[in-house]
């Protein structure tokens, strides 16, 4: 069954045709890359996706429900989380904040709760922080938990920026450029991670230019350009798909 | 020396309800980047509040002490209502506008806020029953009335409680992640519309417990007492660092220090003076204030 579906989305900003009638789907358990070049469209997926543009025409659903229209934080509610391509951390928290704040929507606990520190509210606090622990657990951030996120190393700040999207608990998580500025190693840890990931039944939407991680990890590859799909398939048929070759090095 | 210590306990006394309210400035201009003109209007709403519920209450022959703890929270309670419909009606529809349209909807809702309160409760001083607000300790000429100690034990508890909320609570933390960065803290799950309301609510509820403090301590309200408090709360916010919590307190405990020294040493008509030389002082050497413009993580 596909989880996350989308219908012929069209994002027009002004006179720009950002996205033109873009569908595919997501289902349960797959890796997928969206690929293509610079300008074609990809991080607009992610942003109507996650609500932060409205479509302009078309549909988006999550499990059988609606999800173009509703706000970002519902559909982070729904399961839907995502990374970013320059990292948007909270600078001035640490890790272990970073990734409690995820946690948001999966707790109750209101302002008088808060004030009045009610057993439940430090139970759930408590949980708050073990879920949060955990996701740096499995990004192998464990031991930075109490840094501040704009002391850590470009690499765990990557690292920091998935784990957090994972203490959200979602069921689908969008990566855009995982790998952007990683070394070798960083990137071959990154695909172990991604790996680890789908074990826990998490599927994964990414926007990667690195080719070997895409080729790598993916079941399935969607080309983007000028905003519109131009390919969709195994990731050896992209590879020999001569639109896409095109597309990536022109005439 | 007898005199300076005296002055001493003055100025706490009156730093810390400047703090109380330069908080509500510091917050809401952190998360919303907006300078809330209205805030003061909390603070005068929170005294009458505070007024009308403890003459009613001492009037059924409560105890005065819990006369005093029921209206302080229903008062809170009722100005933290106030605001977020305020922030409803005045500022969200203003969200995606400049700066300057929210500004001026904030002058027009003070306006608004204050009209309000002189047509209901009319252009007179309301008396605080003074009962409850009498006796005290002395230590030769230094005396320090259970008033003072009641307003400096209330504003530290506040406080400790704001620090609590804002750095070990969930609450605090989408504040926090909200100040930083509204978009990111959408997507993770974060409904930032109800992060904001709540910031006013938090923001109105001190101010008015300040209302009732000021109320309490000088004996009467008046209609119009927000504006004057209100300037001063947020030159201290200025001056300790807009948006930066820490900040308020220090920035309000100054103000307080020096509008009370300099009514003792200097003359009390220029006591107010002094509060602004502070502002335009601060603004023209370090707009920055004394903490810093949201640098550090003490910024909601």
């Amino acid at each position: 069954m596909a989880n996350l579906i989308l219908d012929d989305i069209c994002v027009r900003f002004g006179g720009l045709q950002a996205l033109t009638d873009v569908s595919f789907s997501v289902s349960e358990g797959e890796v997928i890359g969206l690929i293509g070049p610079n300008g074609a469209g990809k991080t607009t997926v992610f942003n109507v996706i996650t609500g932060v543009y409205r479509v302009s025409s078309g549909q988006a659903s999550y499990d059988g429900a609606t999800i173009t229209g509703m706000r970002p934080h519902q559909i982070l509610g729904m399961g839907i989380a995502r990374t970013f391509q320059n990292i948007r951390l909270f600078q001035n928290m640490t890790a272990l904040e970073n990734c409690m704040v995820a946690q948001h929507s999966r707790s109750r606990t209101g302002v008088v709760g808060a004030i009045l520190r009610s057993p439940s509210q430090r139970s759930e606090e408590a949980r708050i922080q073990e879920k949060a622990q955990q996701a740096l657990d499995f990004m192998g951030l464990g031991r930075k938990a109490d840094e501040v996120a704009s002391n850590l190393p470009y690499g765990y700040q990557r690292r920091l920026e998935i784990a957090r999207a994972l203490a959200s608990e979602p069921r689908t998580i969008l990566l855009d450029e995982p790998a952007a500025g990683l070394n070798p190693a960083e990137s071959k840890q990154l695909m172990e991670s991604i790996g680890r990931i789908t074990n826990l039944g998490i599927n994964v939407l990414m926007v990667e230019h690195d080719m070997k991680v895409v080729m790598g990890i993916c079941n399935r590859i969607i080309v983007l350009d000028h905003g519109v799909m131009i390919a969709e398939g195994l990731p050896e048929e992209i590879q020999r798909n001569p639109d896409v070759i095109e597309a990536y090095l022109g005439q | 020396m007898e005199f300076f210590i005296q002055q001493l306990i003055n100025g706490i006394t009156l730093g810390g309800v400047y703090a109380l309210i330069a908080l509500g400035y510091t917050m809401v201009y952190g998360i919303i980047q907006l300078i809330n003109f209205a805030h003061g209007e909390f603070f005068a709403a929170g005294g009458y509040m505070g007024v009308i519920l403890i003459s009613y209450l001492s009037a059924q022959g409560l105890h005065p002490y819990a006369c005093l703890a029921i209206s302080l929270v229903l008062a809170m309670g009722y100005c933290a209502l106030l605001a977020m419909a305020v922030e409803q009606l005045a500022y969200k529809p203003l969200r995606q506008a400049s700066r300057l349209a929210a500004l001026l909807s904030a002058l027009g809702m003070s306006i608004f806020l204050q009209n309000g309160l002189m047509l209901t409760q009319g252009v007179y001083d309301k008396a605080y029953p003074t009962e409850i607000t009498s006796g005290g300790l002395s230590w030769g000429l230094v005396s320090v009335s259970y008033m003072q100690m009641f307003i400096v034990a209330l504003t530290a508890g506040l406080l400790l409680g704001l620090n609590l909320l804002v750095f070990k609570t969930r609450i605090g933390r989408a504040m926090r992640a909200t100040a930083q960065d509204k978009v990111m803290s959408a997507l993770v799950g974060i409904n930032s519309n109800r992060i904001i309301a709540i910031t006013f609510a938090i923001g109105a509820a001190l101010a008015a417990a300040a209302g009732i403090m000021v109320g309490l301590y000088y004996g009467s309200v008046n209609y119009s007492m927000g504006f004057v408090p209100g300037i001063k709360a947020f030159a201290a916010a200025v001056l300790g660092g807009i948006g930066n919590i820490t900040g308020a307190l220090v920035g309000g405990l100054i103000i307080g220090m020096v509008e009370v020294f300099a009514a003792g040493y200097v003359s009390g008509e220029y006591k107010d003076v002094f509060a602004f030389v502070i502002l335009i002082a601060v603004l023209y050497f370090k707009p920055t204030g004394i903490m810093g413009e949201n640098v550090d993580d003490t910024r909601v």
